[in-house]
């Protein structure tokens, strides 16, 4: 193997033969460089290469000796040793292969191409990085720490620019005072034990305050919170190529440093880096929050993963070698933000571009160049640690190596600020993303002012023009406004699209990003392979090859019957394998996603990413019927939400929305990460464990059923995501909470309390599926906008399915997912009934619909069936479900619960009959009479469901019987068949008989009616209503669907304060409080600066006494 | 009375250089006036590295007659002047580098005034 000094021989002798090169050419010296970077990746690649062959496991690969050097001939104490162990060779591939990528970056760029002199002081750069990686003496140490900060201080200033030079200044003083702290501690060291190599220095002994210097000046230079004002001005003025090595490339070889020194150091010692690491990367991220240059904000990010390094070197001790860990995190951090500076750098064209607050260039460049999008969003979910993702599985396993050592405060830290990390990365994918016309905070429904003021009729013309006249004159008003806003959409559109050009090769960053790819799958294929999990990875198989038929533009629709072959092949071979309740949410899922995938057929050309991700969300869903274990499990679940994510940005206004998903996803994701640690079994199903395990595992789900007080994400992601994928979202993705608190149920029936025995998780949840529908219900009467209308009351349902399963009876789980089941058919129904109105009248508002039953038939009656489906009047699924409910709850005892279901039952006929009155009876509006019927692809789904919900109603055996064959054994039978009546102990169902009767008490009526008073009927035409020679100029406010139960909105008064969206508004704004005035502490003055780094490494010292 | 060595004295002198050279960085407001700061800082802690290596009496580390007649014991420890002459090196090149920077910051802010040059903060 070749020797590692040829690392650092290398590249410093030609950083001072460089000037000779540049005689024979410019490309020459480049050349030269870039050859020389590609060796030094080789290099530790090459000795990787060889361990891995002849060692057989990764426990071998860790011992495995590491490749010595003595310098000069001499042993150890008194030559320097150079030494590469497996951790030496893993950081230097990785420093050298971004530093290849870095410099070929700056090399191939427009603008600002690097200078023999700039190579010159990055191959010194590096040389010093290498040194620190690889060197055993402390003095040798400190030298190699002097070649990297003098030549970082020099490359600083490169560009030339004042902010550079003024950063660049604060670092050398604040480097300067840690580089002296280092001297002492090195010489106090060898003072007091007559060595300098690692290797030789005692393990123990009075030695405690030297190293302590040592490792102070090592923090100091890592940048810790509240020292580290300096860096972020580094990161915001220096050219964002040099940013990109400060962070990933000198950063990295000092954070090695200090993990090399880790074996000398006491407990108290690695208590305070793992405390100031968790303190820098709690408030880099709460102030990364509250930035609007985007390089800050990197900069921010940039300190808090180095944080979180600190922490995970200061706390080791985990389920898997710190250094494994260390190198996914660093190798995670160092590509995806070298990767994101990289970026900033080629769409700063104007040096505007990369602000948080610029909107207009961001979405245009979002339509010209889609890969350069999608790979920032790579990037960023990356360093968010979404899987797959390095960073992911580093994150789970530090969380599963702090939970057990009750280090309750860290996994706070690490997952609050990951938390937070998520929430500004995507706040700046969003402004990618979203549409020139997306305010980008939709969270509630927007009721726009549908006549624009200029319209508005002179009072004095009023009383002398008919009605008729006028409201052709308004109609036509209101189809030229119409016409005019669709118009100027495109005007944004190319007024923004000018500035769009990047600045130089996209190809050093798309490698940086393959890498990081390529790394999440090897280390997802790592981690579960131990559980014989890899069938986990079929989703991302999917999402791979979806991307790639993106990238080559094949239609959606071939897109759409590849990605539903899949899941029909994935079904055929999956479903058999599964029985009781996985069998019933796996038909759901799959079967019901296919159902979903037929209305998105009627997508015409190729629409960049809804096939992939609808058919990677189900695959995702598919994993979770048969993962076993925990880590499988929280992987599929991030993913599924991710993925989600993913289509929910897509909706036309829907990114402000889209975040609120994320994070509420993320947010329920970690609780659920530190419930499944908790289990003491791993994850299995109806494991029996802690109530702690219990209450951060049913938070999660409940996050994503989307109860009362968590279900603020709701509206806005179901209402605007895209018309089809709402349906989606709605019937078979809020599905999964529930099917994965049916798995774990056995955590839920514990007491609470000793003395209580009837108080149980089940039963709390019982009260939140009560509240939960009742809250559904009363805030979708209150909508304008039908979609959130459906949005509630989705959420109302899933209340009703909660509650029914927190009875923890047989009828109760039974009805449980019989409601499962039926919503998915009802409500598949309503949204693409729905999505076909909206799709042709172009408004999702109530009150601009009307009469649409004669135009749209076939929708009307597809509403008309799910609403009686939905509301549980006979003779429908409702029925059967409302009647098995009550049943159960009275059965349970649960008189009050029984009583607000009721209740909320009835407010529920209130919005069911505004959507069907509102939208399709009534007066038919001018501008919708030559609308047609909806798309051939929306109806298909409409039918099955239909005949679904027919068969259900008429037969309902054929779907209970299976069910209860589903939880047969779970619980003690409390009912029977007699043929195919259903009996309880209160009393019997017949659907036969209810549906004979129900049609008989319907039609005979109609039928006597048509009979006898046909000639009395008049259709009541539209202009036998006047406006009572009024004039309205908001055509709304005398609508009779505005604002359709005010009466009720008065009556309620303050029931209907929004107090869980206020409490989260709060939140929100406590945080960006704490950010706003954390951040004042870096006030820009360089002495100030001085000081912190002063202090901070007194208070350091002081803690070490303190500690000891 | 008490004794106080060569090496204790020397210590002392590098912690008071080192002292008025951080109060000098701390407190000074000209740029120039804190680089001064920062080179007494580094002579200071200089100074305690080489009064560190100290032996009272002792003999340079040279291998020639005196050392054989002293013994090893008597020999100042050659390590820590080693290291204070690279710290030395290192010192000039960083002082340097600030010097330039202060040249590049009078041309840019036309001031050498620290309280003056904080265009980035938060």
């Amino acid at each position: 193997m070749v020797s590692p000094i040829y690392a650092i021989a290398i590249p410093l002798g030609a950083a001072f033969l460089l000037p000779l090169f540049e005689k024979a050419g410019k490309n020459a010296a480049k050349a030269l460089v870039l050859a020389i970077l590609a060796a030094l990746t080789a290099l530790p690649v090459s000795w990787l290469v060889v361990w891995i062959v002849n060692t057989p496991n990764l426990a071998g690969l860790l011992r495995v000796s590491p490749l010595a050097v003595d310098t000069g001939g001499f042993p150890a104490p008194i030559s320097i040793r150079l030494a590469a162990g497996i951790g030496e060779a893993l950081v230097m591939a990785l420093v050298n292969l971004t530093a290849f990528l870095g410099i070929t970056h700056m090399l191939v760029r427009s603008q600002a191409k690097p200078t023999g002199k700039t190579l010159v002081l990055l191959l010194t750069l590096v040389t010093g990085v290498n040194g620190l990686i690889l060197t055993r003496d402390l003095f040798n140490i400190f030298v190699f720490l002097e070649i990297t900060s003098i030549s970082t201080y020099a490359l600083i200033a490169s560009n030339g620019s004042k902010r550079a030079y003024e950063a660049g200044f604060k670092y050398i003083i604040a480097g300067s005072i840690a580089s002296s702290i280092y001297l002492v501690g090195v010489i106090y060291l060898y003072r007091l034990t007559g060595s300098l190599s690692l290797d030789h220095l005692p393990r123990s002994g009075g030695t405690a305050i030297a190293l302590m210097l040592l490792t102070t000046a090592l923090l100091l230079e890592l940048k810790p919170f509240p020292a580290n004002g300096w860096s972020l001005d580094v990161y915001q003025a220096a050219d964002p190529g040099i940013s990109a090595m400060v962070s990933a490339v000198g950063a990295s070889g000092v954070l090695f440093v200090l993990y090399k020194l880790t074996p000398l150091l006491s407990p108290t010692h690695l208590r305070l880096i793992a405390g100031s690491g968790a303190v820098t990367f709690v408030f880099s991220q709460v102030i990364a929050l509250r930035q609007t240059d985007v390089r800050r904000m990197l900069g921010y990010s940039s300190t808090a993963q180095i944080g979180l390094m600190l922490l995970v070197i200061g706390s080791g001790r985990g389920t898997i070698p710190t250094i494994v860990l260390l190198g996914l995190l660093l190798g995670n951090h160092m590509l995806s933000k070298a990767g994101l500076f990289w970026v900033t750098d080629l769409i700063d064209g104007n040096r505007t571009i990369a602000s948080m607050s610029d909107s207009g260039s961001l979405p245009a460049l979002a339509r010209n160049k889609p890969l350069l999008v999608a790979m920032i969003g790579i990037l960023l979910a990356a360093l968010a640690g979404l899987p797959p993702f390095p960073s992911f599985w580093a994150k789970w396993h530090l969380v599963s190596a702090l939970v057990p050592n009750g280090r309750w405060l860290l996994v706070a830290v690490v997952l609050g600020g990951s938390l937070m990390e998520a929430g500004y990365l995507f706040r700046w994918f969003t402004r990618f993303t979203k549409a020139s016309e997306d305010p980008g905070d939709v969270h509630q429904e927007r009721i726009p002012a549908d006549v624009p003021v200029t319209t508005r009729p002179q009072t004095g013309t009023v009383s002398s023009r008919s009605g008729k006249e006028a409201l052709a004159r308004q109609a036509a008003s209101t189809a030229a406004a119409t016409q005019a806003t669709t118009q100027t959409i495109p005007q944004v559109v190319r007024q923004a699209e000018q500035p769009v050009e990047i600045s130089g090769s996209p190809v050093p960053t798309i490698i940086a990003t393959l890498v990081l790819v390529f790394g999440g799958i090897a280390a997802a294929v790592g981690f579960l392979a131990p559980n014989q999990e890899l069938i986990l990875l079929v989703p991302l198989a999917v999402l791979l090859i979806g991307a790639l038929l993106d990238t080559l533009r094949i239609p959606s629709k071939i897109q759409l019957l590849l990605g539903m072959l899949g899941i029909g092949v994935y079904s055929w071979l999956l479903l058999p394998s599964l029985g009781g309740i996985p069998l019933v949410f796996g038909l759901l899922f799959l079967v019901g996603g296919l159902l979903q995938m037929i209305a998105l057929m009627q997508r015409k050309g190729h629409q960049p990413g809804l096939a992939v991700l609808v058919s990677t969300l189900l695959f995702s869903l598919g994993n979770l019927l048969f993962v076993q274990s925990r880590l499988g499990f929280f992987f599929s679940w991030e993913l599924m939400s991710i993925v989600s994510y993913l289509l929910i940005v897509r909706g036309r206004a829907a990114s402000g929305a889209a975040l609120r998903y994320l994070m509420f996803s993320l947010g329920g994701a970690y609780s659920i990460l530190v419930g499944l640690v908790l289990l003491p079994t791993g994850f299995a199903p109806h494991a029996t464990s802690s109530l702690w395990a219990g209450i951060l595992l049913g938070t999660g789900f409940l996050i994503k059923i989307g109860t009362v007080g968590l279900h603020i994400w709701l509206p806005g992601a179901y209402a605007e995501a895209e018309d089809e994928v709402s349906s989606l979202l709605s019937s078979v993705l809020s599905k999964a909470g529930l099917f994965m608190l049916f798995t774990t149920a056995g955590l839920f029936i514990q007491p609470l309390l000793r003395s209580v025995p009837g108080v149980t998780l089940a039963y709390l949840l019982g009260w939140l599926g009560a509240l939960t529908a009742l809250a559904g219900a009363f805030l979708a009467v209150f909508q304008e906008d039908i979609k959130y209308t459906l949005a509630y009351s989705s959420m109302g349902q899933m209340g009703y399915m909660l509650l029914s399963f927190a009875l923890m009876t047989q009828l109760g789980w039974i009805n449980s997912m019989y409601l499962a089941v039926t919503h998915l058919l009802f409500k598949t129904m309503l949204f693409v009934a729905i999505a076909g109105v909206v799709h042709r009248t172009g408004t999702r508002l109530m009150y601009r619909m009307g009469g649409l039953i004669s135009r749209m038939p076939v929708s009307f009656f597809s509403v008309l069936i799910g609403i009686i489906a939905l509301s549980g009047v006979p003779p429908l699924t409702g029925f059967g479900a409302k009647w098995m409910l009550y049943t159960a709850l009275i059965e349970k005892g649960w008189y009050l619960q029984a009583g607000m279901a009721f209740f909320a039952s009835a407010i529920a006929f209130l919005y069911l009959f505004r959507l069907i009155h509102t939208i399709f009876l009534g007066q038919l509006k001018d501008e919708h009479r030559e609308i047609r019927e909806a798309p051939l692809w929306y109806l298909v789904p409409q039918l099955i469901a239909i005949i679904g919900i027919m068969l259900v109603s008429m037969f309902p055996n054929l779907l209970i019987k299976p069910l209860e064959m589903a939880i047969a054994g779970y619980f003690p039978q409390t009912i029977a068949w007699q043929g195919s009546t259903l009996v309880s102990t209160l009393g019997y169902w017949n659907g036969n008989a209810v549906m004979y009767v129900t049609m008989g008490v319907f039609l005979v009526p109609l039928v006597w009616l048509l009979a006898t008073r046909r000639k009395h009927n008049q259709k009541v035409r539209q202009f036998n209503i006047v406006y009572s020679a009024e004039r309205p100029d908001r055509p709304q406010t005398t609508h009779y669907a505005y604002n359709f139960y005010a009466p009720y909105r008065s009556a309620l008064g303050s029931f209907l304060t929004p107090w869980a969206t206020r409490f989260w508004k709060r939140v929100l704004s406590v945080v960006r409080v704490v950010g706003s005035s954390t951040r004042r502490i870096y006030s820009g003055d360089g002495q100030t600066y001085a000081l912190y780094v002063l202090l901070y490494a007194i208070v350091l010292m002081l803690l070490l006494r303190g500690g000891n | 009375m008490i004794q106080v060595t060569i090496t204790q004295a020397m210590t002392a002198l590098g912690l008071l250089l080192a002292i008025i050279g951080l109060w000098g960085i701390l407190t000074r407001r000209n740029i120039i006036r804190i680089i001064i700061a920062f080179t007494i800082l580094d002579t200071g802690v200089h100074l305690i590295m080489v009064g560190l290596g100290y032996v009272t009496k002792g003999t340079a580390p040279i291998l020639d007659g005196e050392l054989a007649a002293l013994g090893t014991l008597n020999v100042v420890d050659p390590v820590p002047s080693a290291l204070v002459l690279t710290a030395i090196v290192i010192g000039l090149a960083v002082t340097a580098l600030m010097l330039s920077y202060a040249i590049r910051l009078y041309q840019t802010y036309h001031t050498l005034s620290i309280d003056e040059i904080k265009e980035m903060k938060w």
